[in-house]
């Protein structure tokens, strides 16, 4: 009788043994993994490239930069430029026809999910870029490059999020 | 005989026991491998990705491709007629390609000109046979000097695995 109940007892101290052994895997599983902060330094400085380069790239509109043209749509868009195939855009336009373009021919050519997004005046908020298009496209992760540029109607932020 | 019938039900007892316990234990072990294995695989491919992008800002800072304007390097440029002579001369100099296999390794190098669209050009070839590569796409701008105008570009590199 005694050894019988030496028997329970030492399974049921197996059975607490495997049950913390597996509450405590579990919680190692769902932890989140430790930021590397050298590896989150190059995610954010690739989204901070492709605003720099995206700004910095000289247009066919009046050879003006792509910042340039920002500048002029929070200024009221009075620049007008022509694209074959599609007709004359404001700067609005243009500079969202062509980001699109771009993200598109490079990021969405790895099939990489991102957001494009201006704050501002309700000028520049049009500009915005997302792939996929119909919904938002980094509802976990997001790697955010962001950009100030000055404008007589007050600085627009440009922000581009690389979903992860 | 009651005796005898009754050893044998608590034998089946134990021996279901230990079948629930070791199916129990095998389940646990091969959801912890699978899970190690996953993270494991994208743990590498992370190490490869931030080698290849590593790689990529390094070639952008060379003498041998930069853009020089009032004698300051602009940063993430790329002056197109000496990337063009670059290319040139690495096809024609078996020797240049083994003296930068030290910085390159074993990497394809490309410059494509997305906008206004161009020809691309390819600066450095030293593919590892039967070897999987990690493509990394780092946006430049690309000078042309002629016209000083600058067009977007993706530094497209295949750093293949070692």
């Amino acid at each position: 009788m005694k050894r019988r109940g030496q028997m329970e007892i030492m399974g049921l101290t197996i059975i607490v043994i495997l049950i913390i052994l597996g509450m405590l895997f579990g919680l190692k599983v769902m932890s989140k993994p430790p930021i590397d902060l050298e590896q989150e330094f190059k995610a954010k400085s690739m989204s901070v490239n492709y605003l720099n380069v995206l700004l910095g790239t000289t247009s066919t509109c009046y050879k003006a930069s792509f910042r340039e043209l920002i500048q002029d749509c929070a200024q009221g868009g009075t620049l007008s430029c022509g694209i074959e195939g599609v007709g004359y855009l404001n700067s609005c336009d243009f500079v969202d026809f062509y980001f699109t373009d771009m993200l598109n021919k490079t990021l969405g050519s790895i099939k990489k999910k991102y957001h494009m997004h201006l704050e501002g005046n309700e000028d520049v908020q049009s500009i915005e870029i997302r792939n996929p298009p119909d919904r938002d496209p980094c509802p976990g992760e997001r790697t955010r490059g962001t950009q100030i540029i000055p404008s007589r109607r007050g600085a627009i932020t440009i922000y581009l999020d690389l979903c992860a | 005989m009651k005796k005898r019938k009754k050893g044998q039900i608590k034998m089946f007892e134990t021996i279901a026991v230990m079948i629930v316990f070791f199916f129990l234990l095998a389940f646990g072990l091969s959801f912890y491998f699978i899970i190690a294995k996953a993270g494991a695989q994208r743990d590498h491919e992370r190490t490869m990705q931030l080698q290849a992008i590593q790689s990529a800002q390094r070639i952008s800072t060379l003498p041998e491709f930069d853009c020089i304007k009032v004698g300051v390097q602009i940063e993430n440029c790329f002056d197109v007629m000496k990337v063009a002579e670059f290319s040139k001369k690495m096809a024609a100099d078996v020797r240049m390609k083994d003296y930068y296999f030290e910085l390159f390794g074993f990497t394809d190098i490309t410059l494509r000109i997305i906008h206004p669209e161009d020809d691309p050009i390819h600066v450095y070839s030293n593919p590892r046979r039967n070897a999987g590569y990690d493509l990394t796409l780092l946006p430049v701008l690309v000078l042309y000097p002629v016209t000083d105008t600058f067009s977007f570009g993706v530094l497209e590199v295949k750093f293949y695995e070692t």
